[in-house]
């Protein structure tokens, strides 16, 4: 889900950049003190976790936890994925830092979906954690199919939803399990 | 509570640890005169089987040749000369990796070596030298473990998390 360097266009990704960067200041600005260790260990977490290399389809996919990030920073959780974007992109070249934008708008929208479907609190809990999970993988990686047919890139946008198909069922219960946990040892975390 | 989500983080930390295999290509090459065998994979157990391979030539610049990946992720090529020969290789997701492989002057380099190998009275069998074995980083440079690249940027989070704290707070 990482695109590297030299799929999509430059002017695209400076583009991304830019409006990335609009994005980080507008949801992160007025941010809390409190806020800042959850979003630092959320960040640290998704650090680690889509480091996490699952071979599948001759392909790799990792767990992004995108859904989850949205669930417990909100808004915030677009600075936080832009952050950890860049740090795996210096440390790992996992990800390209011309693409750094496209990425994290990406996976960022994963996120900002899972805000909207954990603020219908009139659905189920676990319903909307299922759901913010799922789409938190889907979203991304159905964008940058999309990306990619749009750059003539690729295997197709069918192989690369049916590929995180089975991540977005993964991470869905990931996402279940952890909100679970949350609601019975810190609930205000997830609230 | 506060210990049950304590050492759920320690769960999570160390588990996370034992399965990370920073997720990305990566290509070993060994040169057997005159093949240059190329290993690519997302991690050891895992070969990148049907990736494309693009070799371009150091002279011109142009693609000299390109193909897929075997079940193995290997790749096989000829150089025709030396120089910096670059590979890409991509498998169609978004991943993608370039590599410039430098190969001496073959000729020369084959010469002193069936010259010694006749001075000493041994026979040459064929043209293999002795394979060079080499990861992407190159002989020489030395490859940070991924458990210590993980540990730097953890610990870059949480010193940026730490600083950004302590100035809001300040402010408060």
């Amino acid at each position: 889900m990482h695109i590297a360097d030299g799929i999509i266009d430059t002017r695209i990704c400076i583009a991304a950049h830019a409006v990335s960067l609009g994005l980080i200041y507008l949801t992160g600005r007025r941010s809390e003190p409190e806020e800042i260790p959850r979003m630092g260990i959320t960040g640290a977490a998704l650090f680690v976790i889509s480091l996490i290399h699952i071979p599948f389809a001759g392909t790799s996919i990792h767990p992004g936890l995108f859904g989850l990030a949205g669930i417990i920073l909100g808004k915030r959780a677009f600075a936080v994925i832009y952050a950890v974007l860049l740090f795996q992109s210096f440390i790992f070249q996992h990800g390209g830092l011309l693409t750094l934008g496209v990425n994290a708008l990406n996976m960022g929208a994963g996120a900002f979906f899972a805000v909207l479907v954990w603020k219908q609190k009139y659905w189920p809990e676990f319903a909307r954690a299922l759901l913010a999970g799922f789409m938190g993988v889907l979203i991304p990686a159905f964008l940058m199919a999309v990306e990619f047919k749009l750059t003539g890139y690729g295997k197709g946008i069918f192989l690369i939803m049916s590929v995180y198909l089975l991540a977005a069922f993964a991470e869905s219960l990931v996402t279940l399990t952890v909100v679970k946990f949350f609601r019975k040892v810190k609930s205000d975390i997830i609230n | 509570m506060k210990k049950q989500l304590f050492l759920f983080a320690i769960f999570c930390v160390m588990n996370a640890f034992s399965i990370v295999s920073a997720h990305g290509i990566h290509i070993d090459y060994s040169f057997n005169y005159p093949v240059v065998s190329l290993e690519i994979y997302f991690s050891k157990t895992s070969p990148l089987v049907n990736a494309g391979v693009e070799v371009f030539s150091p002279h011109s610049g142009e693609l000299f040749v390109s193909g897929k990946t075997d079940k193995n992720g290997n790749f096989e090529f000829s150089p025709d000369g030396p120089g910096d020969w670059t590979v890409k290789v991509d498998d169609g997701m978004g991943h993608r990796k370039k590599l410039v492989i430098t190969i001496e002057d073959l000729k020369d380099q084959l010469a002193s070596e069936q010259g010694q190998a006749d001075e000493s009275g041994q026979h040459s069998h064929d043209h293999a030298l002795v394979p060079d074995h080499h990861h992407e980083n190159g002989p020489g440079e030395c490859q940070i473990p991924v458990f210590y690249k993980i540990l730097f940027g953890l610990s870059v989070i949480f010193g940026v998390t730490g600083i950004w704290y302590g100035l809001k707070a300040r402010k408060k």
